[in-house]
């Protein structure tokens, strides 16, 4: 079952066309990340979701319900933030949660110290948001969004503003929230080894249009080839014969590391090659990750 | 809707900008009995002097009405411009603070938290002009006393005591209809834009124009002085008239309630249509 579909969505500003024909579906349970470079349409994609953003064409739907014709049934059990939330600036958290907990239809006192704990903020719960940093309101972002027990949480680019020790954190709480509160998680970002981590879906969109989507390891598999890190001694040696037997150049090289780009099927004659060389291979690491074939499919490099 | 109400009262008041209205009236009202106080003597004298060969006075005319009824002419243009600082921002103000973001992803319809919005407004103006009755006709009777209010209009109106107190309260309930306009038009800029002060200065240039067509005696201005609200917001001075003209009274009124419920209307159908950006 899709817990969000999409079909044809289209939406332009001026002469911009920022979403063309994007059809999407976000099976339930996943942790789907929306991926794109800037201005790729990632955020108004999100924001016709959420009912913010009229879309010109095209259907939403969310838990089977019309975000178009039934908004308020289709945001029901939606929890959601975009990009570095703003809050009513000298309420304080508390308050905040309350404000919106009304427009819930009504959340208890206890549930809302419950999200104020599970992000953290417990201690710092009665002081005006306007003395919290940035991080403090991110995760204020992520106690507003599942304050209503959702089941589907949307988040847009939730790490972007974190230090690492704050992404770290978040990806942990994103993580809990899917496994222990059964939520399907939908999230943009531009760390890319953020979303390798915790997703298991992802969709790549450039300039408004998918360009691909399906599951982190169908994409990764996708190109044929992917990097390996190969640790050898001595470096030189090791250098013509991968170049060689590959007949390629490594991508990187540094110390007694050699990364190349090769198909699974090619890397045992590479490592018999250099054996038979007197060459010491110490490690071979598969290295491929989302962010190289991001940057290729993104570049037009694949295919 | 009375939890969403709540709501945009509680945000209201989380800025201070809300309560300079009441700090205006609250620092100004006072100063004004001061001066009656102070200079109610003269006053007397002068007025006395004027009409002393065709009225016998006993006691002072310079009471608490006299204070509210002049303080009421001379305020009725001002005190609309202090609305204007929360309808204004009720609606522009959570789009420039990117506050819409988390407000309007959640189950309630657009509809009812526009509506919201607007009723709160609606609550704060009458919180405004009941602070001004409170601190004008409350303050200035226990300050100065009461006593017969003398209006002009088509000679000199003697009202008691008692005439004169229901007749205030029904000159503020008109001015209450008055900033219903002021208030409609600001929120009707407020739904229009993504600042605070745009629909301030929008409103307030309506408002110039409306008072040139109400009160610059040209011609040309006659054909068009109907048409502009302005031209009713003197309707609470028909209070005290005598007899209160009520036909005028109600059509002054379903005029002026036709505006408010006109930009009330388009704030409504802009808010809907909007796409939240910010």
């Amino acid at each position: 079952m899709n817990v969000i579909e999409t079909s044809g969505l289209s939406k332009s500003f001026g002469n911009i066309r920022s979403v063309i024909d994007l059809s999407l579906a976000v099976p339930a349970g996943s942790i789907y990340g929306f991926l794109g470079p800037n201005g790729a349409g990632k955020s108004t994609t999100i924001r016709m979701l959420l009912g913010l953003v009229k879309p010109e064409t095209g259907t939403i739907s969310i838990l089977g319900n019309s975000v178009n014709r039934l908004r308020n049934q289709a945001l029901n059990e939606v929890g959601a933030f975009i990009e570095d939330p703003d809050f009513y600036a000298n309420l304080s958290a508390r308050t905040n949660l309350e404000i919106l907990g009304r427009l819930n239809g009504g959340i208890s006192a206890e549930r809302i110290a419950q999200v104020l704990t599970t992000v953290g903020l417990t201690a710092r719960a009665d002081d005006r948001v306007k003395a919290y940093s940035r991080g403090m309101r991110q995760r204020l972002g992520i106690a507003q969004a599942i304050l209503g027990q959702p089941r589907v949480l949307i988040l847009d680019e939730p790490t972007s503003t974190l230090d690492p020790a704050g992404i770290r954190d978040m990806r942990h709480l994103i993580l809990r929230l899917a496994r222990e509160e059964n939520m399907t998680v939908f999230l943009s970002s531009h760390i890319l080894h953020e979303v390798e981590q915790m997703c298991t879906h992802v969709a790549v969109i450039d300039h408004g249009r998918l360009i691909r989507a399906g599951t982190v390891a169908e994409l990764l598999g996708e190109s044929g080839k992917i990097i390996f890190e190969i640790r050898v001694r001595p470096l030189e040696k090791a250098l013509s014969i991968i170049s060689a037997e590959l007949d390629t150049r490594p991508t990187d090289v540094s110390g007694d590391s050699i990364k190349v780009a090769a198909s699974r099927e090619a890397i045992p004659g590479v490592i018999r090659r250099l054996t038979a060389a007197r060459v010491a291979v110490l490690a071979v690491i598969p290295r491929t990750s989302l962010e190289d074939y991001f940057l290729a499919l993104t570049a037009g490099l694949t295919e | 809707m009375t939890a969403l109400i709540y709501n945009e009262l509680i945000k209201a008041f989380s800025k201070y900008r809300t309560y300079i209205s009441f700090a205006a009236i609250l620092v100004l009202l006072p100063l004004v009995l001061w001066g009656f106080s102070v200079g109610g003597g003269h006053m007397q004298r002068d007025i006395e002097q004027q009409f002393g060969d065709q009225f016998l006075f006993v006691g002072t005319l310079v009471n608490g009405f006299m204070a509210t009824y002049i303080t009421m002419n001379f305020l009725w243009i001002h005190i609309p411009f202090l609305i204007t600082l929360l309808a204004g921002d009720i609606v522009a103000g959570e789009g420039a603070g990117g506050t819409y973001r988390i407000y309007l992803i959640r189950p309630v319809s657009r509809l009812r938290i526009i509506l919201a919005k607007l009723i709160a407004t609606y609550l704060y103006t009458l919180m405004v002009i009941v602070f001004f009755a409170l601190m004008s006709l409350g303050l200035g009777t226990i300050w100065l006393g009461q006593g017969d209010l003398a209006v002009v209009h088509d000679g000199i109106i003697l009202y008691s005591a008692a005439d004169a107190f229901w007749r205030f309260l029904l000159g503020f309930a008109f001015s209450f209809v008055n900033l219903l306009v002021v208030a409609s038009l600001c929120f009707m800029f407020s739904a229009l834009v993504n600042n605070g002060i745009g629909p301030i200065i929008g409103t307030m240039s309506i408002m110039f124009v409306g008072l040139a067509i109400t009160n610059i005696p040209i011609d040309f201005f006659d054909a068009l002085r109907p048409w502009s609200f302005t031209t009713y917001f003197n309707i609470w001075q028909q209070a005290f008239h005598d007899p209160i003209p009520w036909g005028e009274i109600i059509s002054g009124l379903a005029i002026l309630l036709g505006h408010s419920l006109v930009f009330a209307i388009i704030a409504v159908v802009v808010f809907n249509r909007k796409d939240i950006l910010t």
